[in-house]
């Protein structure tokens, strides 16, 4: 068992409904602690993306608090790969986005955001893509891509939302990969949405499965062996 | 044949026509990537009402609708974020509304005279030096304060959550945004007519495109495509005497045709 460091998200009695008397979420209470590279599992429907977006700031409890005592964080959507694959950008384009907001207004990125943004471009292999429009790139490719952004921000903590959805299973294999190199050997927080319960318990230290209440939270080799989490796989891998 | 540039009101339109076609399709270009195209339409029909109190007041009408249109665009942009509205439908709203207020008006100022056709379909003629003013002037602003925003606007077009979640003012930004598109918008009616507007906003946009470039060459590509159509409908309108506004959008229709067959080879 990993002894938990400092707490960098807490979720605390956190209920949230997008229609009245409907609640997504029940009083859910959750830390994220730093170094973490945690998994939220779930049905569809069980409210794991209104969890992250709770997190995140896009939406508002209707009830409960939340703390981030992280300035930099990164969030890998769940559109991401479901974006205009007309739109005019190319992987270099895409992946200086995650320096913009360092700039601020006006100011054209510098020569230590653009050596940040190939960096990060090589750490995930596609600098021979660099200057590919995104739309022509294959899912697991523009995966990558937005992993690189998310990586150029020097952030803290990833938030990944269902990433492997429309990836082929060799890049899904890779995609792994460089999740477990950028939390062992850079040390960001990553949180994993899945509902892919077997390939995710695999791959990260701590689950929380989600179903309108918290269900279960810890480390996820008990989450293998509780008979608790076997149930859940066997409830809801085919949900 | 005629020399065109001895004539005031050519040269005036010309000006006029340079500066809207560099600036509506560098707004055009966002437009129709945040699928906002539909907003151009709305946001024209609010300056016809725009205008017609303009005509009705004796106020300059170019003015009046860049100050209707610049709050109308606010409201339509609070209402989208409220979500109190389903999807489109507050653009509908303002549309249908707007253009009710404007006949209203229009009735009141007893009914359509030929400014108001000019407004309506465009016309050079109807082009005056302090209009060249306001427009080169407002032009510039518009250019400049979209350079300012161009990377936190480019990031927040193509992926909005991400470029909240990094920290960028998402809603500020859209904001100004929709206020430039509002004069934008305001501004490209005498030459093209409220009609036609949203024509020279997502035309050369969406010709520019199929170039297949990232976004700086894409609103290069299509600021040529469109001073190449403003520029030629203007003089092709002088020399036949058509309807300028009509033969700039024929024009850049015919070049979004012309290169999509050019490049689907």
């Amino acid at each position: 068992m990993i002894p938990d460091t400092k707490n960098i998200v807490e979720v605390k009695n956190v209920s949230f409904s997008y229609i009245p008397g409907n609640p997504v979420l029940k009083d859910i209470d959750l830390y994220i602690h730093q170094g973490d590279y945690l998994g939220i599992v779930g049905p569809n429907g069980g409210g794991k993306s209104t969890l992250i977006k709770l997190i995140l700031g896009l939406i508002r409890p209707q009830l409960g608090s939340i703390a981030m005592f992280c300035k930099n964080v990164a969030y890998v959507g769940q559109k991401a790969t479901d974006f205009d694959q007309k739109f005019p950008a190319t992987v270099q384009d895409v992946v200086s986005m995650g320096r913009y907001s360092e700039r601020g207004l006006f100011k054209g990125l510098s020569k230590e955001d653009k050596q940040l943004v190939s960096n990060a471009i090589e750490q995930v292999d596609m600098s021979d893509f660099k200057n590919r429009l995104i739309g022509e790139l294959s899912g697991g490719q523009q995966q990558k891509t937005f992993i690189a952004r998310a990586l150029a921000q020097q952030p803290e903590i990833i938030f990944l939302d269902e990433p492997t959805s429309g990836v082929d299973q060799t890049s899904q294999v890779q995609f792994y990969k460089i999740l477990k190199k950028l939390n062992q050997d850079l040390g960001i927080t990553l949180v994993l949405i899945s509902h892919d319960v077997d390939v995710i318990t695999k791959e990260v230290t701590k689950i929380a499965a989600i179903n309108r209440d918290l269900v279960f939270y810890g480390p996820s080799e008990n989450f293998i062996k509780e008979e608790h989490g076997i149930k859940f796989i066997a409830h809801h891998t085919n949900a | 044949m005629l020399n065109l540039f001895q004539y005031d009101f050519v040269v005036r339109g010309l000006i006029a026509g340079l500066i809207i076609a560099i600036v509506a399709p560098t707004i055009g270009v966002f437009l129709v990537l945040k699928r906002y195209s539909l907003i151009a339409d709305t946001l024209s029909h609010v300056s016809l009402a725009g205008i017609a109190a303009g005509l009705l007041l004796g106020i300059n009408p170019l003015l009046t609708a860049i100050g209707a249109t610049a709050v109308s665009s606010i409201l339509i942009d609070k209402l989208r974020l409220s979500r109190k509205f389903y999807g489109e439908s507050a653009l509908a709203l303002f549309l249908s509304g707007s253009l009710a207020l404007a006949v209203v008006l229009i009735g009141i100022s007893h009914g359509f005279n030929t400014s108001l056709l000019n407004y309506l379909f465009g016309s050079i003629a109807t082009v005056t030096n302090s209009d060249i003013y306001t427009v080169s002037i407002l032009g510039v602003i518009v250019l400049v304060i979209l350079t300012i925003i161009y990377k936190e606007l480019f990031f927040i077009t193509f992926d909005e959550d991400s470029a909240k979640v990094s920290g960028i003012k998402v809603n500020a930004i859209n904001t100004v945004f929709i206020i430039l598109a509002a004069i934008t918008i305001s501004l490209a009616i005498p030459i093209v007519g409220i009609l036609l507007i949203s024509a020279l906003l997502v035309i050369p946009t969406v010709a520019s495109l199929q170039f297949k470039k990232s976004l700086f060459p894409t609103i290069l590509i299509a600021q040529v495509i469109s001073v190449l159509s403003v520029f030629s409908g203007i003089i092709l309108s002088f020399y036949f005497n058509l309807a300028p506004g009509g033969s700039i959008v024929l024009i850049s229709l015919l070049i979004l045709v012309i290169s999509h067959v050019i490049l689907q080879k």
